[in-house]
């Protein structure tokens, strides 16, 4: 068993370095990607003039970055910068107002989306630390040494699964936002649901067989064998890389830039 | 070779506005609440030239798929592709198209305060329109025609001198003073009612006042929500250095697309930046005067109780886009005998008359039939009487009434308050007396 035994706490093998070297390597270009994205989408958005009814630029970023922070703090604003960042951005007060089932709906993708990249990212750097030999964990598979943020990862999955979930149906059951709907919004929430099926299931398949495995987790396992961990695994970091970090620029992603950005530049409020 | 041109370009909006664009979520809120679509949807209006339409292609006239369609084209000049490849054309008609719907759109707001994404769609309309403008895609239909009428100072095309003819004698306009009221074309021209009831109505609470008179020149308004800016810059700077040099500290309205004008568009204009002095709707400067005790509510002499149900249609300009809300209502309140009625939709989800964004005069059939929705939403509530604070939804409105079998009459609030305090309303003779609406 053990030399299954998955160090990477998506399953990637300490064995297989292969595995490993696979994803630090997508890694890097997700996040390139992505940063060379938003600095491609701020010259765009710099394509524009520096105020109202004015002559345009030349696709400048600084002249994008400067009218939005004087639009982020504009005086005439009725509420404070933070209270627009907690109210309308982290709690989303301006989707409540209009739907509380929309409301569920996206700040369970949210926030479940944040927990777990942040809780990736976290055990990215664990894993980096272990094999650079700074740090030795007592537990094999690596995660299990942090029981609280194994349980997190798993609770914020079924959050964002729950969001995931009623986008979808909304999506297909009601009749306007179904007639509506182009794949625009359908990558967005189909590349959601098919990073936490693929997490779900490379979990399930990790565990399979061990001490850790629960009734859920061979559930999720498809019944297949921990042998398979480690391509599962990868298979699971490669596609949340490319929908997740990768395209946010390019997709409908964006708008976890723009629409925070746009909602502080018109300070919020109900 | 030269590289072509994007299809549409980036002119004239601003960089954030290329943000919003993209910041749309497409969460088909604003459908909801868009009364263009809402016309369009039910079939009571259809937009020329797309007779037969399917629902989904209703939808194109929606603010959402307005965006989108924008954003779809943008990036067709400078997405990733058009950057590697060169912007991809797209069929002039197509572009046309998109013009058209965004021309469909009386600049009402509630798409913007309604949306999830804070985007202010109004002005990414007018950004819009004014582009179409530069590429001679725009305007719409007879709002060609403003600039010309402009060449005057004012929409109507009538000779400056008159623009207090109507002013009746025993009114003393001061030469200078710490407050000016901007008449505005409509009330100066074409509704001297509401000029008349507003002055009286100043005269009689001590409140001394200058005007512009010849030197008014129009706000704007219809060039702005047109997107014709030639002549913004001129009339803007013309007006602001009108009131400075009458020394005015505050100018009041009782014309809600003045008012807006004023508050939020002269000052992207005005060659100083921050406009001198204080915008105000009259209302808000009533409200002001009560609070601070400079007038209190026993100055008022009321002679006539009006013994009326009275509903509040808030305009877009002065509600939604200028947040006014309580000001209005506060004077309403103090008037004896009203008895005042909400109806369904107000303050900020108050639905459109229909008469703003050039569509009275780009689509006047469109201004109509919303007119009548809001005479309807009156209806509901059993009032005598629909009142607002803008000459320009007063004469849609009345239009509206006038094509139906109602009892509804309408009033403006300056009109009110003047018969309520036995103000003579009585226009002095002048050219255009039988012009009047
Ligand atoms: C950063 C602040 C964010 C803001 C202000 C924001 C805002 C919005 C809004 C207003 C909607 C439309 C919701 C509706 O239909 O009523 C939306 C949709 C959506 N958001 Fe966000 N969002 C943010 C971040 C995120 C993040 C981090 C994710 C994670 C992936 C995400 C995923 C989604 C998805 C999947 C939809 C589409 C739902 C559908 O199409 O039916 N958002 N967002
Ligand atoms: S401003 Fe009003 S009329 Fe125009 S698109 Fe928005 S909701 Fe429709
Ligand atoms: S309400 Fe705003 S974010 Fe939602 S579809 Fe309309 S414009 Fe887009």
């Amino acid at each position: 068993m053990v030399e299954h035994m998955a160090e990477y706490y998506s399953g990637l093998s300490v064995d297989n370095t292969l595995t490993f070297g696979v994803a630090l390597v997508m890694g890097f270009i997700a996040v390139i990607a992505c940063f060379g994205g938003i600095l491609f989408q701020m010259k765009k958005w710099g394509y524009g003039s520096a105020g109202y009814g004015k002559e345009g630029q030349k696709g400048s970023i600084g002249g994008f970055l400067k009218l939005l922070l004087s639009q982020i703090f504009d005086k005439k604003h009725e509420q404070g910068v933070l209270t627009t960042l907690v109210m309308d951005i982290l709690i989303q007060r301006r989707i409540l107002k209009r739907s509380v089932l929309r409301w569920v709906m996206h700040i369970t993708i949210f926030w479940g989306w944040i927990m777990l990249f942040v809780f990736s990212m976290g055990i990215f750097v664990v894993e980096l630390l272990s094999k650079a030999g700074i740090y030795h964990a007592e537990v094999h598979p690596l995660v299990e040494n942090f029981p609280l943020i194994v349980t997190l990862n798993s609770v914020f999955g079924y959050v964002l699964f729950i969001g995931v979930l009623i986008a979808i149906a909304r999506r297909l059951f009601i009749k306007e936002v179904r007639e509506g709907t182009t794949f625009y919004d359908l990558f967005l929430i189909w590349g959601l649901f098919v990073i936490v099926i693929t997490g779900f299931i490379s979990e399930g398949i990790r565990y399979a067989g061990t001490e850790y495995a629960t009734a859920l987790t061979d559930l999720w396992s498809l019944g297949i064998s921990n042998t398979a961990a480690p391509p599962a695994a990868l298979f699971h970091v490669v596609i949340s890389l490319l929908f997740c970090v990768a395209m946010i620029p390019f997709t409908k992603y964006i708008h976890i830039i723009a629409t925070p950005l746009s909602i502080l530049a018109h300070g919020g409020g109900e | 070779m030269a590289r072509r041109e994007p299809s549409l370009t980036t002119e004239r909006f601003t960089t954030s506005q290329l943000l919003e664009i993209d910041a749309c979520t497409r969460c088909g809120e604003c459908l909801n609440w868009c009364p263009v679509l809402e016309e369009i949807e039910e079939e009571t209006f259809t937009p020329e030239g797309r007779e037969g339409m399917t629902d989904k292609q209703k939808m194109d006239f929606s603010p959402k798929n307005k965006l989108t369609g924008m954003r779809e084209m943008l990036n067709k000049g400078y997405g990733l592709r058009a950057k590697l490849f060169g912007p991809r054309q797209i069929p002039e008609d197509d572009v046309l198209k998109l013009k058209d719907e965004i021309y469909h759109c009386t600049t009402c707001g509630i798409c913007s305060t309604v949306c999830e994404a804070s985007i202010n769609t109004v002005e990414i309309w007018e950004s819009f329109r004014r582009n179409a403008v530069m590429h001679k895609r725009g305007p719409y239909g007879k709002q060609t025609g403003f600039v010309d009428l402009l060449a005057s100072h004012n929409v109507f095309a009538a000779d400056q001198e008159d623009r207090l003819c109507w002013v009746p004698e025993d009114i003393e306009i001061k030469d200078k003073a710490d407050v000016a009221y901007f008449t505005g074309c409509t009330a100066a021209f074409r509704m001297q009612r509401v000029g008349v009831a507003t002055t009286r109505v100043l005269q009689a609470l001590d409140i001394p006042f200058t005007m512009l008179g010849p030197e008014e020149w129009c706000c704007v308004s219809v060039l702005i929500r047109t997107g014709q800016l030639e002549l913004a810059e001129e009339f803007v700077n013309h007006n602001v250095n009108a009131m400075i040099d009458k020394g005015v500290k505050t100018v009041i309205y009782a014309c809600a697309g003045c008012h807006r004008t004023s508050r939020i568009d002269w000052p992207k204009f005005y060659e100083g930046g921050d406009l001198p002095f204080e915008i105000l709707a009259i209302s808000e400067y009533m409200d002001r005067l009560l609070d601070d005790g400079t007038l209190s509510e026993s100055d008022f002499d009321w002679k006539n109780p009006l013994k009326k149900r009275v509903t509040f249609h808030d305009s877009c300009h002065t509600g939604r886009h200028c947040g006014v809300y309580d000001a209005p209502r506060r004077i309403y309140d103090m008037v004896p005998g009203a008895e005042f009625v909400e109806m369904a939709r107000t303050r900020e989800l108050q639905r459109c008359c229909g008469a703003g964004g050039g569509i009275k005069a780009g689509v006047s059939d469109l201004a109509l039939k919303m007119a009548q929705k809001r005479v309807q939403d009156a209806e509901l509530v059993n009032a005598d009487i629909i009142t607002c604070t803008c000459p320009f939804c007063r004469r849609n409105i009345m239009d509206g009434i006038n094509a139906m079998d109602t009892n509804i009459i309408f009033k403006d609030q300056q009109e009110i308050l003047a018969e309520a305090m036995g103000l003579d309303l009585t226009l002095p003779d002048n050219p255009y007396i039988d012009k009047q609406m």
